[in-house]
């Protein structure tokens, strides 16, 4: 079944609620697996999101226009000798999708923000 | 600073890197690498995130074997959607056929060699006993190999008229047919020098109803005579009709088309008068039977080594579709 333009399931709630807290902790760009610790630790589950429905939001999620990626500069991965990461994004259509979905605030936001508080 | 970490090896990084290897086969080249490199820099996140941790290898194995299963339907799911079932693949049809061709001769030699047994009734008891000396395993291996080479011949069959329907259908469809009825015939063959030679084992052993065993052998390797020539004959129309087909479309050396062209015309100068004098009875057919081998290993080898077996470029191959280029 197809859905809505603009509507956002679950995963990519999560995934766009994982991106605002590591904005708000400093990070603007982030790579697939902070995404998936970020997803983890904030639901305080123990299993990490999987690999193909992770990735396959992510991209779903960039052809929709609410995330942007690049490939990081190959000179800093080159300097921490490991592979080059895929650097995301949260657009600023990406945030209103978000706060038009009306996801309680305590499922996504850091501590400081919980119970009924909004981010501004 | 950043202590520099080794890429995380072992069953579960292997696991998932083959993993995206496989669902993203086929996918164009830039989507494949992406998605290719972000898994590989998931896994060193991943296993650097565990760095300190003292079940730091069973952590990251069982989670990602756990990632890895339950996200493998999103895989799929996601494979197909970015690009539906078309596949990009360099497959090098050029050099499947060439071998193809080579792996015919040994298919040739072993579907007519099966016939070369005296059928004549007088003095047929020793030569049944010729027979009778080819141990069980013996017979049974050089059976197997018969019956494999008759089903080589049917695949090749297939598999050339898929290829060449497209630049010479009337020719394709000749080829198959003629490796097809050789491959059939073949596995005939070997159906009946198994059973003659089953026939010949019990009745060295045990010589009880001997007049019926040597009729019944005989009458066998009489049948197994008279599959062999129709198979050469069969194997002379698909190799020919392959040999005009890559002729008319440069897929091998020029020359070859004269070897072909002379192997033809032995053959219809021993059908025409070569069965009237029995010293050419299998002189004849088995010169066109060597040229035909000739033009095989050559065809075979030029298609297997030559260039543009798997790159697209000025040598035609077996699926182009393009028009037929005259000679």
């Amino acid at each position: 079944m197809r859905r809505k333009p603009g509507t956002l399931i679950e995963i990519e709630l999560a995934i766009i609620g994982a991106a605002i807290n590591l904005q708000r902790a400093g990070q603007a760009t982030f790579h697939g697996y902070a995404v998936a610790r970020e997803i983890r630790d904030d639901a305080e589950a123990r299993r990490l999101t999987a690999h193909g429905t992770l990735y396959r939001a992510l991209d779903r999620l960039e052809k929709t226009g609410m995330l942007d990626s690049e490939l990081e500069d190959a000179a800093a991965a080159e300097a921490e000798s490991r592979p080059r990461r895929r650097l995301y994004r949260l657009t600023a259509g990406g945030a209103r999708a978000f706060e038009a979905a009306s996801v309680p605030v305590r499922q996504v936001a850091p501590s400081g923000l919980r119970d009924g508080q909004t981010s501004s | 600073m950043t202590v520099a970490a080794a890429p995380p090896r072992g069953f579960a990084a292997n696991l998932a890197r083959r993993w995206t290897s496989l669902y993203t086969l086929g996918l164009s080249e830039p989507a494949r690498t992406r998605r290719l490199m972000e898994i590989e820099s998931d896994l060193w996140e991943h296993w650097n995130d565990l760095q300190g941790d003292p079940g730091q290898r069973y952590r990251f194995s069982l989670h990602t074997i756990d990632r890895v299963l339950r996200g493998a339907f999103a895989d799929v799911l996601w494979r197909f959607h970015a690009e539906g079932f078309h596949m990009q693949l360099e497959i090098p049809i050029n050099r499947i056929a060439g071998l193809l061709l080579i792996l015919l001769i040994g298919a040739m030699l072993l579907s007519i060699s099966a016939a070369g047994y005296d059928t004549s009734r007088e003095g047929f008891a020793t030569e049944l006993t010729r027979l009778a000396e080819v141990t069980g395993w013996q017979a049974t291996v050089y059976t197997a190999l018969q019956a494999i080479a008759g089903m080589g011949m049917v695949a090749a069959a297939i598999v050339f008229y898929l290829q060449l329907r497209g630049v010479a259908l009337t020719l394709s469809l000749f080829a198959a047919a003629g490796l097809c009825v050789a491959g059939v015939l073949t596995l005939v063959g070997s159906t009946l020098y198994l059973t003659a030679a089953e026939i010949a084992d019990q009745w060295a052993v045990a010589p009880g109803n001997e007049e019926a065993a040597l009729v019944t052998a005989r009458a066998l390797l009489i049948a197994l005579a008279a599959v062999a020539p129709i198979t050469i004959v069969a194997l002379v129309i698909g190799v020919e009709a392959l040999a005009i087909a890559c002729a008319r479309n440069r897929l091998v050396p020029r020359w070859l088309g004269f070897v072909a062209a002379l192997a033809a015309c032995i053959l219809v100068a021993y059908l025409a008068v070569g069965w009237v004098a029995d010293g050419l009875a299998w002189v004849l057919p088995g010169v066109t039977v060597l040229l035909l081998m000739v033009w095989l290993a050559v065809a075979g080898s030029a298609l297997l080594f030559g260039a543009g077996g798997s790159a697209i470029g000025p040598t035609p191959r077996f699926d182009d579709r393009s028009p037929t280029p005259q000679p």
